[in-house]
C-alpha cells in the first residue's frame, strides 16, 4: 500500500462530480506514484506547480481522464509496495 | 516594410493573448489549489452568490474545484485559444489583402459603394471585409486553402491543418452543442477525431497544452513567412 509520507495514511483517490479522478500527494513521492500509473497504462497530468504550505514539504495533484475508472487506480496504490 | 511591421506587431499581439489565456488557466488552477489547501488546513468559510441565491459552505466548494478546473475552467480557456487564432488568421488576411488589393481585381461592387467611398482605401476595405465575411463561415482547411491561395506561404503544413481543424470541431462543439461531439463533429474533426456521436467532449490538459503550442507555432511560422516573403 502506498502511504502518504506526510500523513502516514494511506493515498487516497478523490472521486469528484464532473471531473476525473484526482490524487494530491507529497511531491518527494510523484516519481514513485509515476511508476506505477505508467506501469498500467493510465491517461494522466501533473500539475505544472507544486505547492507548500509555511515552509513545509511541498504537495502536487494528479489528474486523470473523466473515461478513467477511480478504483483501478485506488487498487494498484492500494497494492503497491 | 510598412505590411511587415504590421505582420510582426499582429503577431506579437496574438502571441501575448495566447500567453496571457494561458497564464489565466494556471494561475486560476493555482487559487483553486490555494482554497483547496486552506480547507485542508481547516479554515472555515460561506460563500453566498447574490446573483444565483446559491450558498455553498467550504467542504461543498472544495467539491467543485476538480469539476471546475478540469471542465468550466480548461473549456472555457481551450475555447478562447481557439477564438484568438482565427481573429489572428482573419486579421492577417486583412492585412494581406488590403496590401495587395489586385488580388481581389476581379471581384465586383456596387457603384453606389464607389460613389459613397471617402477614398479608394474605403473601397478597398469594403470589398476586403466583404470577401473575409465569405471564407468566415468556412471551415479551417478553407481558411488555409485561401490563405495559400493568396499569399503562398507554405503554411500550415497539412498535419497541422488537420490538427487545428480537429481543435476547432471541439471548440464549435462546447460553444454550439452543450459539448456534445455529434456527427458535425465527426465530419469537421476527419480522421482525428476523438469522441464518438454523442460523446460529451473532455478537453484533457496535455491536449489543452498541445493545441496551445500549435496555435503559438503556427501563428508564428506564418508570421515569419510572410515578414520574409515581403521583407
Amino acid at each position: 500500500m502506498m502511504t502518504d509520507t506526510m500523513t502516514q495514511s494511506p493515498i487516497k483517490v478523490k472521486v469528484s462530480d464532473g471531473a476525473g479522478p484526482t490524487v494530491i500527494i507529497p511531491f518527494s513521492q510523484l516519481e514513485d506514484v509515476r511508476k506505477q500509473l505508467d506501469g498500467h497504462g493510465f491517461v494522466y497530468w501533473v500539475d505544472e506547480y507544486a505547492i507548500s504550505w509555511n515552509g513545509g514539504p511541498q504537495t502536487i495533484k494528479i489528474w486523470f481522464s473523466r473515461k478513467t475508472d477511480a478504483q483501478k487506480i485506488q487498487a494498484i496504490l492500494d497494492s503497491a509496495v | 516594410m510598412a505590411l511587415a511591421d504590421a505582420i510582426q506587431t499582429l503577431c506579437e499581439q496574438v502571441l501575448t493573448d495566447l500567453r496571457e489565456a494561458h497564464d489565466y488557466y494556471e494561475a486560476t488552477k493555482i487559487a483553486w489549489s490555494t482554497v483547496e489547501g486552506a480547507v485542508e488546513k481547516g479554515e472555515h468559510f460561506t460563500f453566498h452568490n447574490a446573483v444565483t441565491g446559491s450558498v455553498y459552505s467550504e467542504t461543498e466548494i472544495v467539491s467543485k474545484v476538480n469539476g471546475y478546473v478540469s471542465r468550466q475552467l480548461a473549456e472555457a480557456t481551450f475555447v478562447s485559444f481557439l477564438s484568438i487564432f482565427e481573429n489572428f488568421i482573419f486579421e492577417f488576411l486583412r492585412l494581406w489583402l488590403t496590401a495587395y488589393p489586385q488580388i481581389l481585381s476581379s471581384k465586383k461592387l456596387d457603384y453606389k459603394i464607389v460613389l459613397e467611398a471617402a477614398d479608394i482605401e474605403a473601397i478597398t476595405l469594403h470589398v476586403v471585409n466583404k470577401e473575409l465575411n465569405e471564407i468566415l463561415y468556412e471551415r479551417p482547411a478553407g481558411w488555409f486553402a485561401y490563405l495559400e491561395e493568396k499569399a503562398k506561404l507554405g503554411y500550415p503544413t497539412s498535419d497541422e491543418i488537420e490538427r487545428i481543424s480537429e481543435a476547432k470541431a471541439c471548440r464549435d462543439a462546447l460553444a454550439h452543442n452543450r459539448g456534445v461531439a455529434s456527427k458535425t463533429y465527426l465530419s469537421k474533426a476527419g480522421k482525428l477525431a476523438q469522441f464518438v456521436d454523442g460523446e460529451r467532449v473532455e478537453i484533457i490538459e496535455p491536449y489543452h497544452r498541445a493545441i496551445w503550442d500549435l496555435l503559438c507555432q503556427v501563428v508564428a511560422k506564418i508570421s515569419n513567412a510572410a515578414i520574409a516573403k515581403v521583407s
